[in-house]
């Protein structure tokens, strides 16, 4: 059994839910209304046992092969709890999990996450964490233009600093606030799904792509073929961070490097799906259904 | 210097700040203060900002962390509505901090977070398991008349490689090989009469012996 968890309103969560279904797979899907009623008894040990009713159906926590979650804000007090319950259930779960509840906690401080992608042997952009407005000038006189964004998954829009506007970094002082070099280049977003990529280049004059109208630009993006070994080389690093389904951020540079800037544990896949026709949601669909042992 | 992560308000960490000689408090006033300088994956000198001092990273050997979080109530400094999306970036901030810092931490980042957190059962639970200790399996249910915990029949208190308690040496040793599967350096292991985990907690006040132990492996710092 795959338990799909999240809302149907959530496009990620309805893609995955029509290829299951196109596959004939056997899955159950719950919402954050579901959670309300659930009921369950269960240790959260090594491997979990016991049960949990959702949907009028009682289900052996042993029958639960894989589950893919995307939850929401639970809005009362019981679906919370039972919300939590579930994360517990899916860090402990054996089989396949998109994405284990603690693999996610990278993406919540993008500095530790950038330090980790380093580690795996990725080049990430020169970055500084600082309130010290001295430290924060030097650093765009090393770079000329620097982007600011902010350093937890608090989603924010980012901004661009070069030379002129020197002076708004004295607003770091109650800081810490991140700062990078511009890295000139082409956007592309690679997903992973288990071993497989899919790339897509994204053409566009905005500092970010995903708020290109809000600068009155648009977003290009079309399919990519990169080559095995940078395509393995990224399928390395969300092995690393324990991410088998992962949206990643990079920078093409004109010479040719591969400069990453972030693994998101939980991508909106389906923007790069419409644009490229690449089948995501059937990748992550028959990685659910294969049997882990 | 051994610098303790937390806050002005816990009795604890203002305690330790105390009685440890060489060893200071860095608040939550001292996160959002002007004086941090840290780069990304560079062998650079990064700074603190400590009880209101710049401090070089090379002159801390040990840090202590008591905190999981920093509340937006601490942010007294900070525009009141801003206070959430700091106290965010602060968390953020932190883990960063702590996994860049050359310092010892006790206890170190684990599944990307910090402190409290770091102590979620679903994840001990699993630490015990590849230390081959058994763990009282804990029945929840959907019921709110929740079953309470069995009673504690041994608190070990381990420290490094030490471990302090009136504890059977075979308990003593399900506690230190437990905290080495997690990489902890200090926690308060708790057994059942069974000689089952039942808990792992580092919320209280060390006693005065791992108190000790405590400061010399933090005064020590990296070997």
């Amino acid at each position: 059994m795959i338990l799909v968890w999240g809302s149907v309103e959530d496009s990620p969560v309805a893609r995955v839910i029509d290829e299951l279904s196109a596959k004939a797979a056997t899955f159950v899907h719950i919402d954050d209304n579901d959670l309300e009623h659930m009921s369950f008894n269960m240790t959260l040990g090594s491997p979990p046992e016991g049960w949990i009713e959702m949907k009028g159906r009682r289900m052996n926590i042993s029958e639960l092969k894989a589950i893919f979650l995307r939850p929401g804000n639970p809005l009362t007090a019981r679906s919370a709890r039972n919300a939590h319950v579930m994360l517990q259930l899916a860090s402990v779960l054996p089989g396949v999990v998109l994405n284990r509840p603690a693999a996610d906690l990278s993406n919540h401080s993008k500095a530790y996450q950038l330090d980790l992608i380093s580690k795996s042997g990725f080049a990430i952009p020169p970055t500084l964490v600082t309130s010290d407005p001295v430290v924060a000038k030097k650093f765009l006189h090393r770079h000329n233009r620097l982007i600011y964004k902010s350093l937890s998954g608090v989603r924010s829009i980012i901004a661009i600093i070069d030379i002129s506007r020197q002076d708004r970094l004295e607003e770091v002082r109650t800081g810490p606030v991140q700062l990078q070099k511009w890295i000139e280049g082409i956007d592309v977003r690679v997903h992973i799904v288990g071993e497989k990529w899919f790339a897509c280049e994204i053409q566009s004059g905005a500092a970010d792509y995903r708020y290109a109208s809000v600068d009155g630009k648009a977003a290009e993006l079309s399919n990519l073929e990169i080559s095995t070994e940078v395509g393995r080389k990224i399928v390395r690093l969300a092995h690393y961070l324990n991410l088998p389904l992962a949206g990643v951020d990079l920078r093409r540079t004109p010479d040719d490097r591969w400069v990453c800037f972030e693994v998101n544990p939980s991508p909106g896949f389906p923007y790069y799906e419409n644009a490229t026709g690449q089948n995501i949601a059937g990748a992550i669909a028959d990685y659910l259904i294969q049997d882990p042992l | 210097m051994i610098v303790i992560l937390g806050s002005q308000y816990d009795p604890v960490a203002v305690g330790l700040a105390k009685s440890w000689a060489d060893a200071e408090l860095c608040t939550a006033e001292d996160l959002v203060s002007p004086g941090w300088s840290w780069q990304v994956a560079e062998n650079d000198q990064p700074t603190w900002v400590i009880s209101g001092n710049t401090v070089p990273d090379k002159d801390v050997t040990g840090v202590f962390v008591l905190r999981s979080a920093v509340l937006p109530d601490e942010l007294a400094t900070i525009h009141q509505d801003d206070r959430v999306f700091m106290s965010s970036e602060l968390r953020a901030f932190i883990t960063f901090l702590l996994a860049s810092t050359r310092a010892l931490v006790v206890n170190p980042i684990v599944n990307h977070t910090f402190g409290e957190d770091s102590l979620r059962r679903e994840w001990w639970v699993t630490f015990a398991k590849k230390a081959d200790v058994p763990v009282y399996r804990k029945r929840i249910t959907h019921l709110l008349n929740a079953r309470p915990l069995p009673g504690v029949a041994w608190k070990v208190e381990v420290v490094g490689s030490e471990t302090f308690s009136d504890a059977p040496e075979s308990i003593c040793k399900r506690a230190k090989k437990t905290a080495q599967a997690a990489d902890f350096l200090w926690g308060i292991f708790s057994f059942n009469s069974r000689r089952s985990l039942i808990d792992i907690s580092t919320g209280k006040m060390p006693s005065h012996e791992a108190a000790k132990a405590l400061y010399q492996i933090l005064k020590r710092g990296k070997q």
